[in-house]
């Protein structure tokens, strides 16, 4: 980079960041370079205050030195929140829009990209079996964190989230009741383990791994915000490249299809559930 | 401190303005909408603490009194003059490097999701001292640190007079945490902004 965008040159603690960036990638393969400087040097320097370091450059020495630390480290940069049925409204145009197409289609894969801790993974299962295509649908839930992955694949969450839960059900057309699809106990609530059979959680990189072949569906939701266009374009081209011709691809509520190469082709399902088809 | 005027001759140029509130604050940035001149075209970020709705209307309402056209940004949506933007509800608002917002769903900073505080840290990086930012009614102290950020890379920085905010514990926080430039009455913030470059973007 060398200077900010609009000339300026870069703080000292920003040049600092660029360079522990490129030292987590070259030491040991992390690739942060191209996630948004905003929110990642906000991560990095959270990061510094909890652990008492005072300059990055010295997080830099620590990290390319300690494996373990650096592991520790990057989970931080990439914690991410969710719900079940988060933004009720996209799983609303999911279950009224193209829930009629798919049903055509003999066996369905769905493609979860940084399903994080699972839920909304579990809540697309739920939709899929109260629409009754559960036993020929499977969903691939990919993280970059495998810690995540762990307690996604265990499927069980706080007593506190539950209620969202509900509500969030509910709004999302939902044509029972969520607690038919989970066990409470313990302050903990507990996924049905019949929703788990149709789930593969498994880790994958969107910035160094490759396509997940001939998916009906892509789901990618706030992922895309920590990326920069460039990376955003990387990311999008691959989906695209997973994508069955009519497939769909749904984002994040405040996320768009800015960054998609030119000369690929969108229609918008529902623009502002951000549900969009691959039509070329 | 507590100067009564926005002595706008000493500010240089305004290449963004970002605004926080928060109890109360929907009213007061219906006024000083209202009080903005046709003229006044400098792309205006406002963060409005709100109940994670999913969906809160309030650029809508807004839109009524003024015509700027007023969104909640869409990731990396670029920042452009005319424009009066508004923190979608439950995500951080940050401005990236190359004058484009970026969102975050990072943990609520003191219980805010947007905090006015990474909004306008992050806006300061990167339009350093042609940033101007703003804290209005609010009844926490969200804001502060973020004015005192701006200050320091050089920008200019008001707040709303506490005795007329609706709720006086988030301007008093800015006031006592920040070098404030100017305690001013929502009349006078709104007459302030539409001086600076002539209002121009």
């Amino acid at each position: 980079m060398g200077q900010g965008k609009n000339g300026d040159p870069l703080s000292e603690f920003e040049v600092e960041v660029e360079c522990l960036m490129q030292a987590l990638y070259l030491r040991w393969g992390y690739d942060f370079r191209e996630y948004s400087r905003a929110s990642l040097r906000r991560r990095v320097a959270r990061y510094m205050s909890d652990n008492q370091i005072l300059r990055a450059a010295d997080l830099q020495h620590e990290l390319i030195r300690d494996k373990k630390r650096c592991v520790h480290f990057v989970r931080g940069l990439t914690v991410n929140v969710t719900d079940m049925f988060r933004d009720p409204v996209f799983y609303k145009v999911i279950r009224e829009q193209v829930i009629p197409e798919l049903r055509s289609h003999p066996f369905i894969k769905i493609w979860h990209a940084g399903c994080s801790t699972g839920e909304e993974a579990y809540s697309m299962s739920i939709l899929l079996h109260e629409e009754g295509l559960g036993e020929r649908a499977v969903i691939y839930a990919t993280d970059i964190n495998s810690q995540v992955l762990d307690q996604a694949s265990k499927g069980v969450y706080h007593e506190k989230m539950l209620s969202s839960a509900r509500e969030n059900y509910k709004d999302s057309g939902g044509k029972s009741k969520l607690d038919d699809f989970v066990s409470v106990g313990y302050e903990r609530f507990l996924i049905d383990p019949g929703l788990k059979k149709n789930i593969v959680f498994t880790q994958h990189d969107l910035v160094t791994d490759q396509v997940f072949g001939e998916m009906q569906m892509v789901i990618c939701r706030n992922v895309l915000i920590y990326f920069r266009r460039e990376l955003q374009t990387k990311v999008l081209t691959l989906f695209h490249n997973s994508l069955d011709m009519g497939g769909f691809l749904g984002l994040g509520i405040k996320e768009s299809l800015r960054s998609l190469p030119n000369e690929f082709r969108y229609k918008a399902i529902d623009e502002s559930a951000r549900v969009f088809q691959r039509v070329d | 401190m507590s100067q009564q005027e926005c002595s706008s001759g000493l500010i240089k140029r305004i290449d963004l303005v970002v605004i926080g509130a928060s109890s109360g604050g929907l009213d007061v940035l219906i006024k000083l909408l209202r009080r903005l001149p046709e003229h006044y075209a400098i792309p205006t970020v406002a963060v409005l603490h709100q109940r994670p709705n999913r969906s809160s209307g309030v650029p809508d309402m807004l839109s009524k009194y003024t015509h700027l056209k007023v969104q909640e940004p869409d990731d990396k949506q670029g920042i452009e003059a005319g424009h009066f933007y508004v923190a979608p509800p439950n995500y951080h608002l940050l401005v990236d490097s190359d004058k484009v917002f970026s969102l975050s769903l990072d943990a609520p900073v003191n219980f805010c999701r947007p905090s006015i505080d990474m909004t306008m840290e992050s806006a300061a990086d990167v339009y350093q001292d042609r940033l101007l930012g703003c804290v209005l009614t609010g009844a926490n102290s969200d804001g502060a640190e973020g004015l005192k950020y701006i200050k320091k890379k050089g920008g200019y920085i008001l707040v709303q007079d506490p005795q007329e905010a609706t709720a006086d514990s988030m301007p008093k926080a800015a006031i006592a945490v920040a070098d404030v430039d100017a305690v001013l009455s929502i009349d006078r913030i709104a007459e302030c902004l539409s001086s600076i470059n002539g209002g121009q973007a």
